[in-house]
């Protein structure tokens, strides 16, 4: 008996050891979207000699980061499409109607992760991106991945571009004139741990 | 961007070919009963809308992506097909309003399918969502048994053209306010629907036939009506009280049921009737435009037409002014801008309109200075401009 609580107890304070060691708590951080210090913005050419430039008040998301095994981090991102800002009510009005982004069918633009993998400076995230009722899988490259303790608060934040065809989600060819069908979308998002 | 020539093109193709269809069917069978004139009426709008809709180019996607697209490729062809089964019933008229009322009662719900609408975390709660149904479902059955009353107690002609002018009326308030594609899907169904009636009616005037308007160009005209302006409403930016005139200024027909009119000359009462129904329409219209010229000119780009300090601007000269240099003279001078332009214009139709206007008036401006140099006592200086004078106050 006393042989096998010494073991015991030895045990316990190598588990404990191996514990204070580790980086982290969990193999997996989760954070929330920080609205405030995020942004989706993009733009567009009109007429093809200028950008008109807008940008999604309202996202939310949430990642999830596995510093040991960048594999098992995910990504995820919903965009209120009715939250379409770009300096201009009217237009603003405009761009939620069917012959766009046709907010009332098609809410939200969302996008999830379906592979990750680290590569220098963050991560290459593969995954669906969902815009006006057309899912295409797209890649995006992360840029980021730096941890900051701010005031007791875990934060870590990415960068990255996409470019893409709204032909390739449906939109309505007819109104693909003045403004291109290429559009840049540029997510700055800052995530806030749990 | 509207494409007003596009559109002229659609009409008259979806015309044609209906006219085309219709009369070749009408003509082979014109002793028959009105199934058969239902069932040829529905082959002759079938046909010209593919017509209309492929010189268009709408986009439309099967499965159905939208409320459009379901408006055209379940709503329309369903309430043909019950149209047909409802004439070939021979006077089981019972069978026919249930299939009438189930469509009816059917069309809210197919046209807002999973829009956010219906959706369990979207903007109305369940008890909205069905108040709303219901409400819409019974308005597209009042309206569509008043036009079909109407249309037995011997309304005629009449009575699509007023379907047809709410229809194009609903199209071009619906585009007015940004939906393009939606309102720009009226144009052909209207150009059908008139052109079969136009064809029924002329084949068959001169018969005994109960009626030589079929039942189906009122029903699926009074559903596409509906279709249009339920499209716009939800998913484009028409008001209710814009969406609810236009959908009730075809009832105005009734006025034909007043004692005072009803014993009057046919020709009477049907014109009669149609400015009882354009008068609703034209306010419509005018309002309508009031918004887009406030809201949805200035993103198109019109500020050629934004003038408001001046109250001249200068014109380029045109290129088929070719009457030598006093032509060039009276094309370069200062020219008064009209008070509908100054608040900016409507891109479309009212802007061809406004361009026909203006090479009109080059051409009228080029002829009389034409005259004047050929004349061999040679103008006098204030004559040309007396001219244009009298041009500026005819247009």
């Amino acid at each position: 008996m006393p042989r096998f609580t010494s073991v015991s107890i030895f045990l316990l304070a190598i588990g404990m050891l191996a514990n204070a060691g580790s980086p982290t708590a969990s193999a997996a951080d989760e954070y929330d979207y920080d609205l405030v210090h995020s942004s989706v913005s993009f733009k567009a050419r009109h007429l093809d000699i200028s950008w008109i430039h807008g940008r999604f008040n309202d996202v939310a998301g949430k990642f999830s980061l596995d510093r040991e095994d960048p594999t098992k981090s995910t990504f995820a991102l919903t965009i209120k499409a009715d939250s379409v800002d770009t300096a201009n009510k009217a237009r603003d009005e405009h761009l939620r109607q069917p012959d766009y982004f046709d907010t009332k069918q098609y809410p939200t633009i969302e996008f999830k992760s379906t592979s990750t993998k680290a590569i220098e400076g963050g991560y290459e995230v593969t995954g669906d991106f969902t815009m006006h009722g057309t899912t295409q899988k797209i890649i995006l490259v992360l840029k980021g991945g730096k941890e900051h303790d701010f005031k007791g608060t875990k934060r870590v934040a990415f960068s990255t571009e996409l470019a893409l065809k709204r032909s390739d989600y449906g939109f309505d060819k007819k109104a693909i004139g003045p403004i291109g069908d290429k559009a840049l979308i540029m997510i700055d998002c800052e995530g806030v741990r749990k | 961007m509207p494409e007003p020539l596009l559109y002229f093109k659609a009409m008259g193709t979806s015309a044609l070919v209906s006219a085309v269809i219709a009369l070749a069917l009408l003509k082979t069978r014109s002793e028959a009963g009105p199934g058969w004139r239902n069932f040829a009426s529905a082959v002759a709008i079938s046909a010209g809308l593919f017509a209309g809709y492929g010189l268009l180019s709408l986009q439309l996607a099967w499965p159905p992506r939208n409320g459009l697209d379901r408006l055209l490729t379940i709503i329309i062809p369903l309430a043909l097909c019950i149209e047909v089964i409802a004439a070939f019933q021979h006077g089981r008229l019972r069978v026919a309003w249930l299939l009438r009322l189930s469509l009816a009662a059917a069309v809210p719900r197919i046209l807002l399918h999973d829009s956010v609408y219906l959706r369990t975390t979207g903007e109305w709660t369940a008890m909205q969502s069905f108040a709303t149904l219901a409400t819409c479902g019974c308005l597209l059955f009042v309206v569509w048994w008043s036009m079909s009353l109407l249309l037995k107690r011997g309304a005629r002609l009449a009575l699509p053209i007023s379907i047809c002018l709410a229809a194009q009326c609903a199209g071009a308030t619906v585009m007015m306010a940004g939906y393009i594609k939606g309102g720009a899907a009226a144009i052909p169904l209207v150009a059908t629907l008139l052109a079969t009636a136009v064809v029924a009616w002329l084949v068959k005037k001169n018969t005994q036939v109960e009626n030589p308007v079929p039942q189906i160009i009122v029903g699926a005209g009074v559903v596409s009506l509906f279709g249009i302006l339920f499209v716009g409403k939800f998913f484009g930016r028409v008001s209710n009280e814009h969406a609810l005139a236009m959908l009730f200024a075809p009832l105005l027909c009734w006025i034909s049921e007043l004692p005072l009119l009803r014993n009057r000359k046919p020709w009477m009462i049907a014109v009669i009737q149609l400015l009882a129904v354009v008068i609703p329409l034209t306010t419509v219209l005018f309002l309508s435009k009031q918004n887009f010229d406030r809201d949805m000119s200035p993103l198109l780009g019109n500020t050629e037409q934004t003038s408001r300090t001046g109250e001249t601007q200068s014109q380029l000269p045109a290129e088929h002014g070719t009457a030598g240099e006093h032509s060039n003279l009276l094309l370069h001078a200062p020219r008064i801008v009209p008070a509908d332009r100054r608040e900016g214009g409507f891109h479309g139709l009212a802007r061809m309109s406004f361009l026909l206007r203006q090479m009109l008036l080059n051409h009228v401006l080029a002829a009389v200075s034409q005259r004047a140099i050929v004349q061999k006592d040679g103008p006098s200086p204030q004559r040309p401009d007396t001219n244009r004078r009298r041009c500026f106050h005819r247009f």
